[in-house]
């Protein structure tokens, strides 16, 4: 216990944050790169087609992980943000408002591949369906917390803005979650998140929770790398930052 | 052994087709592609931007004293 706590509160140090996510990125990296490779050639090359949908089933690689993702990441932005408000985590703010151009690309790739993937399938790109008017709902969130991010020139007191809204707006995860179950909707209902066996055959499942732990680490990496920026930004006059560069 | 070289040039041709929903599936795949390296360079180039902009700051603040 005390080392975690030891470990937390050197993460919270920037020098020594950034160093170590320096140090950590190019290995998370790799091993992001090639679970991607692994759960792309199970889900392109390997699985076999659908009987129902056919090929067009394989979208089902990207748009599953990315949706799991941009809610995954609005919780984590909210979380984020509640302990940068209450504990006054520098850290825990950074992550709220970094993880937001993140979460609105996942939110955006969801909306565009299942579009790609409604034309074929329901004969339209865009139905006014719960579960898609909830998940575009979402990208205005993650619009609205990068607008008001921008807008207000104190970055701490626009980080505390930020979180509340994040917070406010988590009524919408639920919501986008059983949007398949509470409204008949156009959108399938879940095949994978299910208490019962998933109605998936092995062989298509693996490369999805592939993909899915490849998103995840994606996520962890843009997150670091957007946390390195805004803390060389942040801590431009500081005395690490100028070692860093050699400037002193 | 002829054959074979035929059937496996068949499955790349079929594979780029994917049942006749190629164009849904390799959009899909591309843009997520693009938008995923995008997302990875830009705060790189920013980063560097930053970088920049600190260095200068320091050299004109080194020239006024």
């Amino acid at each position: 216990m005390n080392i975690v706590m030891r470990w937390i509160h050197l993460l919270g140090s920037p020098p020594f944050f950034y160093r170590f996510s320096g140090k950590l990125l190019p290995w998370l990296s790799m091993i992001c790169l090639g679970l991607m490779i692994w759960g792309l050639y199970g889900g392109l090359v390997l699985a076999p087609a659908d009987y129902q949908q056919g090929d067009s089933f394989r979208i089902i690689y990207v748009h599953v992980p990315a949706a799991w993702m941009s809610l995954f990441i609005y919780v984590a932005m909210a979380i984020a943000g509640a302990i940068g408000i209450i504990w006054h985590v520098k850290m825990a703010e950074i992550v709220c408002v970094t993880s937001a151009p993140i979460g609105a690309m996942f939110t955006f790739l969801a909306l565009a591949t299942g579009s790609l993937w409604g034309k074929p399938m329901w004969g339209t790109w865009w139905v006014w369906d719960a579960r898609l008017t909830s998940e575009l709902i979402l990208l205005f969130l993650y619009f609205g917390v990068i607008a008001l991010y921008g807008a207000i020139e104190d970055k701490r007191m626009a980080a505390k803005a930020v979180a509340i809204l994040a917070l406010v707006g988590l009524v919408n995860i639920p919501i986008i979650h059983y949007s398949v179950e509470w409204w008949n909707t156009l959108h399938q209902g879940p095949t994978v998140t299910k208490f019962e066996k998933p109605s998936m055959d092995t062989s298509m499942l693996i490369p999805l929770l592939i993909m899915a732990l490849a998103f995840q680490l994606y996520y962890f990496i843009a997150l670091l790398l957007r946390m390195r920026t805004e803390l060389l930004h942040r801590e431009r006059n500081s005395k690490w930052v100028k070692e860093l560069l050699n400037l002193s | 052994m002829g054959q074979r070289v035929v059937k496996s040039i068949m499955t790349i041709s079929e594979f780029f087709n994917m049942g006749g929903y190629g164009f849904y599936v390799w959009s899909s795949f591309g843009l997520t592609f693009v938008m995923l390296v995008w997302q990875i360079i830009q705060p790189l180039l920013e980063k560097n931007s930053i970088r920049r902009s600190i260095v200068k700051n320091y050299a004109r603040r080194g020239q006024r004293q």
